[in-house]
């Protein structure tokens, strides 16, 4: 059976399910159902695709088009009519989705191929688990003494910049960005003359790595990309936090930062040539954060 | 820096009067904090309006040069702004106006106070934009998530522009306005008309010629005959031959009524009643405006008061004009402004658009003459390879040409400025640009960096809109 | 003092009343953090056990941080009630608990005064979840800015319409929808973005607006900084309620840029120029966590930190306090069954200390929890006789990024628990048909009636 025809197995068993044919299949039962002639109606309309701002479902409205020209102006989830005093199905359904991706860019590990096609070597910080790293923020702006050797070995003295990943809050933002914006910063900097690392990849990774790494270096900035706390909006958010020299326990103030790259907000090839720039003026201005002139 | 207030002028010479109004427009970053910059136009206010003025001619061909810039330059005056502080202008010759011999001529007379940005001469197509948004049916279109028409009708012609969601999705101009015809200062003798007029004449069965005199029946006739016209135009009667013999340049699409209908332009005043002084100009005007009054618009309760009625066009011209192109762009070496730059549409909104984009662009060069801006959809949050593999392509097919401008809808241009950057001996001058939405045959007026250099300033000057679009 | 337990065998000692006060605590993963949690379910026990023999002067003598380096424990201590105090400064925890889910009603509020905010955080480390309800549903506190809420049987909402740029057409969308919810009868609130006097003058022009067109019965208030809303009230805003965020010790208020005497100037200023009549005329939010992330907690548990906070606040005489409960993450409240332990735990403190409280029940997406959880504390506290929630779109707010409840999480709340919008709004709401009966009306949702 290919994929396609398991999937609409699955779905098919689901709709009888919530029709209330069947009793609950054990998982076993679902993988060897026998493929059934097919009776299905093709693949459910994907939820997420749904421009929020644009549905409106409220029933029987005064002035819908006018309600939803204001709606237009927020991203909200406004405008989505009731059953009762409760959700339509439709919106909780949303909803749930929504904080599903978002659960799972937090918990869940950026996938080992990710990290491959982009060549990128994982380092770890004192962390040992995801657990661990949400309840620890101590352990997870820091390395061990090997770890840090072995990252700072790994950047040449004539580097300028110093360019890395981090999985921060969101694992989805590192698979969905990386391979876009990485490259921007790089052929960008080196394209106008500045050196910049072989990037690499930090596990269970805060902003403030950057301040161990960094400090006492010949490189002047250090750059981090790491994914942000999800909203429900999206889980795709990327950061990029930026600081002239940093140094372990500086003031947050120094750090540059960029938030809210992915697809919806800036795209990560734009917000990498805008990074590209910023950089320059950080090399010029030798000093990054609310000193920086921007 | 979060907010810049630039001045702009607009200068609207019409058939039979001229205008000047001057504007505030507000530029913000709108963006959170945090987060690349955006930004964008956030107010507009008119900060002073002129009277208006006939507009003075030599000749019934030939507007007074000189006399205009001496108007324009007296509202300056009394507007207390001098001409280098306007960092955005734009001279709108309307209509009939425009049509006649010395108009270009006339613009560049008034280039001087318009400060050193733009000067464009509309056609009807822009003229009905500009008139819609300068009367608030765009805005209204958008507030209320209804489909407002406006109709803005002066001396020489009607300019038609219907909004969607705040957009433009229908123009059309007719030759309907006030002063097709005019009469003695007895308001009965025929002094003039024009051709269009004939027509109107002839069809609404009312002989016609220089110095006889019409009955107020006959008038009446005339009048209602072009408000029917109005109304085949706008989707509330089926169109007659008359109507399609009417029309500037192109018709307007027909795409069925609109849910309110707004009315602009020097008529307007005629038409709301508001206008107390009608008999002052001796032409149809009047006459016209009580013909709409109980025309099929109002009977269909439609019909609303736009914000703004005489200076529809002008502040549209002054106030509603300008874009401002994304806040991450790439440009070198440019002097600015581009006036008058042709635009080449190219197709590129995916991968599937890479192999033929080489071409494309080399297709539209030869079609412009070899001067044009390159335009494109683009492609919304692109990856790495594709945005390298478009810049390798343009960089091949722009390279022997001048100026080097790329115009783009989706935002992705400083990417791809920075990969066509590298691809480019290093001090290549050019320009690429998003958040600009282009359609086939546009032309464009670039103006000089804005915001810190962040935007770029652009007049989109629009020669015809599909429907729908 | 006796500090040591024998417990199944085993004997447990602890050096002090902060070692005590943090081991007792239920498990959170901030007191994990801090390093004052219990090693062991069975530590956690014996702690409490020790605990329910100190007595209340043992305990109300040994505050968070000492008297003479820190302003709220002065505030806390000065301002007690001494009569109060002597009836109960020889009670245990143990039986003050008791006495707490005996008492009349009355009772409860007039031995609040006499308590300190050591002693109520105590005797609620003794509390169970039921206990926690059952003693605060019986304490009702009312409050009055422009109208009065706290009322038995009413349950009252912020409506936040947070909006990501502050967009102001946005903004009004959100709240029009609120409205035809219920929402707004505690307050129309928003947290904005721009932290700019102008950007929070806008804002209160468009709220007054709305107030005045649609003659809507509440008050409105724009959540900045307390020193940037002082600036747009002298500017000639209009403001009902000013806010501010607040700690439990003097150098956790400080990182928040406040003091007691800048807090008092507000008060003072809101009397003076303030848009509502009062006497209640501030907002604050607490949140347990907050003095251990400024390092502001002086090694103590960040239940007894949040109890500080009340006792700050009371001292100004709010008209509205709520714990953020579960916003501030994962390291300081990890999953559902902490947040919610935590809703009630502040709700019942802030009570204990005569407060009109509400909570915004949420979460965070690297919390372990989800809408069910938040739901279940909302149906909780509401049963605990919270005054307010917050009403928030979809129960997604789409600039802080987290979870709290829906227009229709608190609208079904009041339906199934028979509760309604303090009075004057429900007369409101009528009006517009968005409530009829003692539940939602007709029109509902259906914020386009207002356009």
């Amino acid at each position: 059976m290919t994929e396609q025809e398991v999937r609409e197995v699955v779905e098919r068993l689901l709709k009888r399910l919530n029709a209330g044919e069947l009793d609950a299949p054990s998982p076993e039962a679902t993988a060897h159902a026998p493929a059934q002639p097919a009776e299905h109606d093709g693949v459910i309309e994907d939820i997420e695709q749904i421009d929020l701002r644009r549905q409106y479902l409220v029933e029987n409205a005064h002035d819908a088009a006018a309600f939803l020209a204001m709606k237009e102006r927020t991203p909200a989830r406004i405008g989505v009519g009731r059953a009762g005093a409760r959700y339509r199905t439709q919106t909780m359904l949303r909803f749930q989705a929504d904080h599903a991706f978002a659960q799972a860019s937090v918990f869940s590990d950026v996938p080992p191929e990710v990290l491959e096609n982009l060549h990128l070597p994982v380092y770890q910080t004192t962390c040992e688990s995801r657990e661990e790293f949400l309840t620890r923020p101590d352990k997870g702006r820091v390395f061990d003494a090997g770890t840090l050797e072995r990252i700072r070995a790994g950047i040449a003295p004539d580097v300028r910049v110093v360019l890395y990943v981090a999985d921060g809050l969101s694992s989805a933002a590192v698979t969905a960005n990386a391979a876009d914006i990485l490259p921007v910063i790089r052929k960008g900097l080196e394209g106008a003359g500045i050196k910049v690392n072989e990037p690499f990849f930090v596990r269970f990774g805060r902003v403030a790595t950057m301040d161990q790494i960094g400090d006492g270096l010949p490189a002047e900035v250090v750059c981090v990309l790491l994914g942000e706390r999800p909203g429900l909006v999206t889980a795709e958010s990327m950061s990029a936090y930026i600081a002239y020299k940093p140094t372990v326990g500086m003031a947050e103030s120094r750090r540059t930062v960029l938030a809210n790259i992915h697809r919806g907000g800036t795209p990560a090839v734009e917000a990498g040539a805008h990074i590209v720039d910023l950089i320059q003026l950080m090399l010029e201005k030798k000093r990054s954060g609310i000193d920086l002139p921007v | 820096m979060r907010e810049e207030r630039l001045l702009s002028v607009g200068i609207d010479i019409g058939t039979s009067t001229t205008q000047c109004v001057f504007s505030a427009i507000t530029l913000s970053n709108t963006a959170s904090s945090f987060s690349v910059p955006r930004i964008q136009i956030t107010e507009k206010r008119v900060l002073y309006r002129a009277p208006l003025r006939l507009t003075p001619l030599t000749s019934p061909d030939t507007i007074d040069a000189q006399g205009v810039e001496q108007i324009v330059s007296e509202d300056y005056a009394a507007a207390g702004i001098r001409p280098e502080q306007i960092r955005l202008g734009a001279v709108i010759i309307t209509g009939e106006t425009a049509r006649k011999q010395n108009a270009r001529a006339v613009s560049q007379a008034l280039s001087r106070l318009a400060g050193d940005f733009v000067v464009a001469t509309a056609g009807p197509a822009l003229e009905s934009i500009l008139a819609g948004r300068g009367s608030g049916a765009a805005e209204l279109s958008r507030t209320s998530g209804k489909r407002v028409m406006n109709l803005d009708i002066g001396g020489g012609t009607a300019n038609m522009a219907v909004f969607e969601r705040g957009e433009p999705i229908a123009n059309g101009c007719l030759d309907i306005g006030g002063r097709l015809l005019r009469f003695e200062d007895d308001d009965r003798t025929v002094l003039s008309f024009s051709p269009a007029m004939r027509r109107i004449a002839r069809d609404a069965g009312v002989p016609l010629a220089e110095g006889t005199r019409l009955s107020g029946e006959e008038t009446d006739r005339l009048a209602v005959r072009m408000a029917e016209v109005l109304e085949e135009a706008a989707g509330l009667k089926p169109r007659t031959p008359l109507h399609d013999a009417l029309c500037v340049e192109a018709c307007l699409p027909d795409i069925g009524p609109s849910d309110i209908y707004t009315f602009s332009g020097g008529v307007s005043e005629c038409i709301y009643g508001t206008d107390t002084d009608t008999a002052r100009f001796h032409d149809l005007g009047a006459a016209l405006g009580r013909a709409v009054a109980s025309s099929r618009f109002f009977a269909a309760g439609r019909v609303r008061r736009p914000a703004e009625c005489s200076y529809a066009t002008v502040i549209g011209a002054g106030a509603y004009s300008v874009a401002v192109s994304g806040s991450t762009i790439c440009y070198q070496e440019l002097t600015f402004p581009l006036p008058s730059l042709p635009t080449g549409k190219v197709p590129f909104a995916g991968p599937e658009d890479l192999p033929g984009l080489e071409a494309a662009v080399r297709e539209q060069y030869r079609i412009f003459d070899g001067e044009c801006a390159i335009c494109m959809d683009g492609v919304q949050a692109p990856s790495y390879a594709l945005v390298e593999q478009a810049a390798q392509a343009l960089a091949r097919a722009m390279a022997p040409h001048w100026p080097k401008v790329v115009i783009l809808r989706e935002d992705m241009a400083k990417a791809l400025g920075q990969a066509l950057m590298r691809a480019w001996p290093g001090d290549t001058p050019f320009l690429c640009m998003d958040g600009i939405s282009l359609t086939y045959g546009d032309t464009v007026d670039i103006g000089a960096p804005l915001s810190g250099g962040r935007v770029i300033p652009v007049i989109v000057k629009t020669l015809a809109f599909s429907a729908g679009r | 003092m006796r500090l040591s337990v024998c417990l199944g065998g085993h004997t447990y000692s602890f050096r002090d009343v902060r070692e005590v006060m943090g081991k007792a605590n239920e498990e959170k993963s901030g007191d994990q953090l801090c390093g004052v949690a219990a090693q062991t379910p069975q530590e956690r026990v014996a702690a409490r056990i020790v605990l329910s023999e100190l007595t209340v002067k043992e305990v109300c003598e040994h505050p968070a941080v000492p008297y003479e380096q820190d302003e709220v424990t002065r505030l806390i201590l000065d301002g007690l009630n001494q009569k109060v105090y002597r009836e109960y400064q020889d009670m245990t925890i143990g039986a003050l608990r008791e006495r707490i889910l005996s008492a009349p009603p009355e009772e409860l509020t007039r031995m609040g005064r006499g308590l300190s905010s050591e002693v109520i955080a105590a005797v609620c480390k003794l509390m169970s979840n039921l206990d926690l309800i059952y003693a605060a549903a019986r304490m009702r506190v009312k409050a009055t800015c422009v109208t009065t809420i706290g009322e038995p049987g009413t349950l009252s909402a912020r409506l936040q319409p947070n909006h990501p740029v502050d967009d102001v057409e946005g903004i009004t969308a959100s709240v029009l929808e609120g409205l035809s919810f219920g929402m707004g009868d505690a307050v129309i609130g928003l947290n904005p973005v721009d932290a700019s006097t102008a950007s929070v003058q806008a804002i209160l022009t468009r709220f007054d607006e709305l107030k005045r067109r649609y003659e809507i019965p509440t008050q409105i208030c724009v959540l900045a900084h307390v020193t940037t809303q002082m600036e747009a009230v002298r500017n000639g805003a209009p403001c009902d309620l000013m806010f501010q965020s607040i700690a439990g010790s003097e150098k956790g208020n400080a990182a928040f840029g406040i003091s007691a005497e800048l807090i008092a100037e507000a008060k003072d200023l809101m009397a003076r120029e303030g848009t509502s009549h009062g006497p209640n005329q501030l907002y604050f939010e607490t949140g347990q966590g907050s003095e251990l992330s400024s390092d502001a907690h002086n090694g103590w548990d960040q239940l007894t930190m949040e109890s500080r906070c009340y006792g700050f606040a009371r001292h100004y005489a709010p008209f509205l306090v709520n714990t953020v409960v579960g916003f501030i993450g994962p390291e300081y409240l990890y999953d559902s069954r902490q947040f919610i332990r935590a809703g009630l735990e502040d709700h019942f403190m802030g009570k204990l200390h005569g407060l009109p409280m509400g909570c915004d029940c949420c979460y965070t997406n690297h919390m372990r929890a989800d809408q069910n959880d938040n739901e279940n504390l909302a149906v909780l506290l509401a049963s605990a006789g919270c005054n307010y929630f917050m009403g928030v779109p979809h129960a997604d707010d789409v600039m802080l990024n987290y979870q709290s409840t829906g227009y229709h999480d608190v609208a079904a709340v009041r339906e199934a628990l028979g509760l309604a919008p303090i009075a004057p709004f429900a007369r409101w709401l009528e009006r517009w048909g968005f409530w009829r009966d003692g539940r939602l009306g007709p029109n509902a949702g259906d914020a386009s009636v207002f356009l």
